[in-house]
C-alpha cells in the first residue's frame, strides 16, 4: 500500500483541512473520476445508442466497455447481466417491481431484515402491504442478524430474500453462506445490497452466487448517479421493465406493436448517464493500487484504536466491531449535538438514524454517530476525533 | 460553542413543560426526518386562545429547548401561527427582534449560523402549526 500521504494526494477533497469520516455515505473520489467526468464533457460529449457517427460510435463503445470491465471484476462471464441504474435503490425496485411483482401468488412471504437501509426495506414493505403479501422481518440480536431466526423465517414459501451484505449502520459483514444455503435449500432467491460491501469486498459473482446483487457506483469511488444491478440471465429476461421509452425500443411493427432490444438495453431505457459511465470506468484502474484486504487490515487498525479510545472514555456505547464503520452513541448527549462539536474541528461524518430506523425499534437511542472510515484515514485525524468527543463530554455530562 | 446559550441549555436540562398534559384537548405529533426526532405536543385550546400547553419527545439539546421555551412563551396567547412565522422567518435570516414576553426566542437568532440545525429549532414551532390549523 503506498504510504498515507501519497495517497491523501489522490483525493482532493481533503486537501482543504476537512477530516473526511463519512466513506459510508460517499466514498471520496480520486482525481481520475473527477477529471474523466469533465474530460468526457470536454472532449467526447455526444449521447450514446443513438447516430451513426464515429463520434456516438466511440460514446457507445466507452458505455459497453464499461459493463465489460464492471463484469470482469466482479467475475461475472456474462456482461449483458450487468445493468446501468441510478443507484441502488432503483436497482432494488426494478427487482421489487420488474420480477417479484410478477412472479408472487397469495402464499408468498417476502424476508428482510431489521439490519436494512431503507432502500433495501421500504420498498419490500410497501410492495408486501400493495398485494397483501406476508413480510417477514428478521430480528436482530445484539445489534446482528440473529440468523437461527432468518434460517425459520425463509421456508417454501419464500420468494425472495432482501439481506445487505454489510450493515450501514454497525459495519458488520453479514454471513451470506448462510443466507444463501438457506435460499436454495428452499428455493427462495436472493437478493443482496452490496452497497457497502463492495468498497470493502471483491465480490466474486461466480463464488457467492446471489440471484440478485445491487450496489452504487458512488460508494466505490465513483460519480453519483449511477447504480448497477447484476442478475442471473434467466431472471433479467423475465424482468418486466418498470420504465418504459426510448433506448430499449428493437422496432415496432404497427403503431402499437412493440417489440424490445434483449437484455440490459431492454432494462435501461432513457439516456444513459455516460460521463458517469466513463468516469466510474476509472475506478478499476484506480483500484488496481489498492488490494482491498491491505486496505481493509489498515483500515480495521484505525478502528481497532477507535473502538479502544471510546472504550477507554467511557460513557459510550459502541455499536460495531473493528471494521471500516464504527456507530456510537455518548451516552447522556444527542447525536446531533455532538455533531457541532465535530463540524468545528471540520471533521465530517454522520449523525442520526442514516436511514436504517428499523435498526433503532428496539433501542432508547434514535440515532448514533457514524465513523466511516476510508484509506485516506489517519491515525492522527482519529485523535482529533477523540478530542472533539473528550469536548462533547466536557461540555454536556 | 456559541450556539448552546446558557438559556438554552437550562430549558434542555430542567425543562419546565415537558410533560403530557392532563385533559388536553388537541395533541399532534411531528417528526424531524433528518434525525428522528420526534415531540407530541398538547394543549387546551379556548376560542383560539391556547389555554395550556406542553410537550413530550425525544431530541437534541436545540430542538428540546425550542419545545420547551415555545410552550412558555405560547400559555394564554391566540397567536400562535404568526408567531411560528416570525420565528421561522428569524431563523431564515430576516432582522426579526422579539420583544417582551416573546424575548426569550432571539436565544435562537444565532442559528442563523448553524443552517444545518434550523431543522431542530423548528420542529416544534411546524408541529404547532399543523396542530393549529388541522
Amino acid at each position: 500500500m503506498k504510504a498515507n500521504i501519497e495517497i491523501r494526494k489522490e483525493f482532493p477533497f481533503i486537501n482543504q483541512g476537512i477530516i473526511y469520516m463519512d466513506s459510508a455515505a460517499t466514498s471520496l473520489k480520486p482525481n481520475c473520476v473527477i477529471d474523466s467526468q469533465s474530460e468526457y464533457y470536454k472532449t467526447m460529449t455526444v449521447n450514446v445508442g443513438r447516430g451513426s457517427s464515429i463520434h456516438n460510435f466511440n460514446t457507445t463503445n466507452i458505455v459497453e466497455k464499461t459493463r465489460n470491465t464492471i463484469a470482469q471484476y466482479l467475475n461475472i462471464t456474462d456482461e449483458t447481466q450487468v445493468i446501468f441504474t441510478q443507484n441502488s435503490t432503483d436497482s432494488i425496485n426494478m427487482v421489487a417491481n420488474g420480477w417479484v411483482r410478477q412472479n408472487i401468488t397469495s402464499n408468498s412471504n417476502i424476508v428482510i431484515t431489521q439490519l436494512e437501509h431503507h432502500s433495501n426495506y421500504v420498498p419490500w414493505i410497501e410492495l408486501c402491504k400493495e398485494l397483501n403479501i406476508e413480510c417477514r422481518i428478521v430480528p436482530l440480536e445484539n445489534y446482528e442478524i440473529n440468523y437461527s431466526k432468518l434460517i425459520e423465517y425463509i421456508n417454501e414459501h419464500t420468494l425472495i430474500t432482501a439481506i445487505t451484505g454489510m450493515s450501514n449502520i454497525t459495519g458488520i459483514e453479514t454471513n451470506l453462506e448462510v443466507v444463501t444455503n438457506r435460499c436454495r435449500e428452499v428455493g427462495s432467491k436472493i437478493i443482496i445490497d452490496a452497497a457497502q460491501l463492495i468498497v470493502h469486498k471483491r465480490i466474486d459473482i461466480q463464488q457467492l452466487d446471489p440471484d440478485f446483487l445491487v450496489f452504487s457506483a458512488h460508494k466505490l469511488y465513483g460519480p453519483f448517479g449511477l447504480g448497477i444491478l447484476y442478475g442471473k440471465k434467466n431472471l433479467l429476461e423475465e424482468m418486466t421493465p418498470v420504465r418504459y421509452g426510448g433506448n430499449m425500443v428493437s422496432y415496432t411493427s404497427n403503431l402499437t406493436n412493440i417489440h424490445y432490444k434483449d437484455i440490459p438495453f431492454r432494462l435501461e431505457s432513457g439516456t444513459q448517464n455516460p460521463a458517469a459511465i466513463y468516469s466510474f470506468s476509472s475506478v478499476f484502474n484506480f483500484i488496481k493500487d489498492y488490494d482491498i484486504e491491505e486496505t481493509e487490515n489498515y483500515i480495521k487498525g484505525l478502528s481497532t484504536y477507535l473502538i479502544h479510545k471510546l472504550k477507554e472514555e467511557g460513557d459510550i456505547i459502541v455499536y460495531s466491531q473493528p471494521g471500516s464503520i464504527i456507530s456510537f452513541n455518548i451516552q447522556g448527549v444527542h447525536p446531533h449535538d455532538a455533531s457541532q462539536f465535530f463540524d468545528e474541528k471540520n471533521i465530517i461524518l454522520r449523525t442520526g438514524n442514516l436511514c436504517a430506523s428499523p435498526f433503532f425499534a428496539n433501542l432508547e437511542e434514535s440515532g448514533v454517530i457514524r465513523v466511516s472510515l476510508g484509506v485516506h484515514n489517519n491515525i492522527e485525524e482519529i485523535d482529533t476525533l477523540l478530542i472533539a468527543i473528550k469536548e462533547i463530554k466536557g461540555f454536556f455530562l | 460553542m456559541s450556539l448552546y446559550k446558557e438559556t438554552l441549555m437550562k430549558h434542555f436540562r430542567n425543562p419546565e413543560h415537558k410533560f403530557e398534559l392532563e385533559n388536553f384537548s388537541k395533541k399532534q405529533d411531528g417528526v424531524n426526518p433528518s434525525c428522528g426526532d420526534n415531540i407530541t405536543l398538547y394543549t387546551k385550546i379556548n376560542n383560539s386562545i391556547i389555554e395550556d400547553i406542553s410537550y413530550t419527545g425525544n431530541g437534541c439539546a436545540i430542538s428540546m429547548a425550542s419545545a420547551d421555551i415555545m410552550c412558555e412563551v405560547l400559555k394564554n396567547r391566540d397567536n400562535g401561527v404568526n408567531i411560528s412565522l416570525d420565528f421561522t422567518s428569524m431563523l431564515n435570516g430576516e432582522d426579526i427582534n422579539f420583544t417582551n414576553e416573546l424575548e426569550v426566542l432571539n436565544v435562537f437568532k444565532e442559528m442563523q449560523n448553524y443552517p444545518a440545525r434550523k431543522s431542530c429549532a423548528l420542529l416544534p414551532w411546524k408541529t404547532l402549526t399543523t396542530l393549529l390549523n388541522s
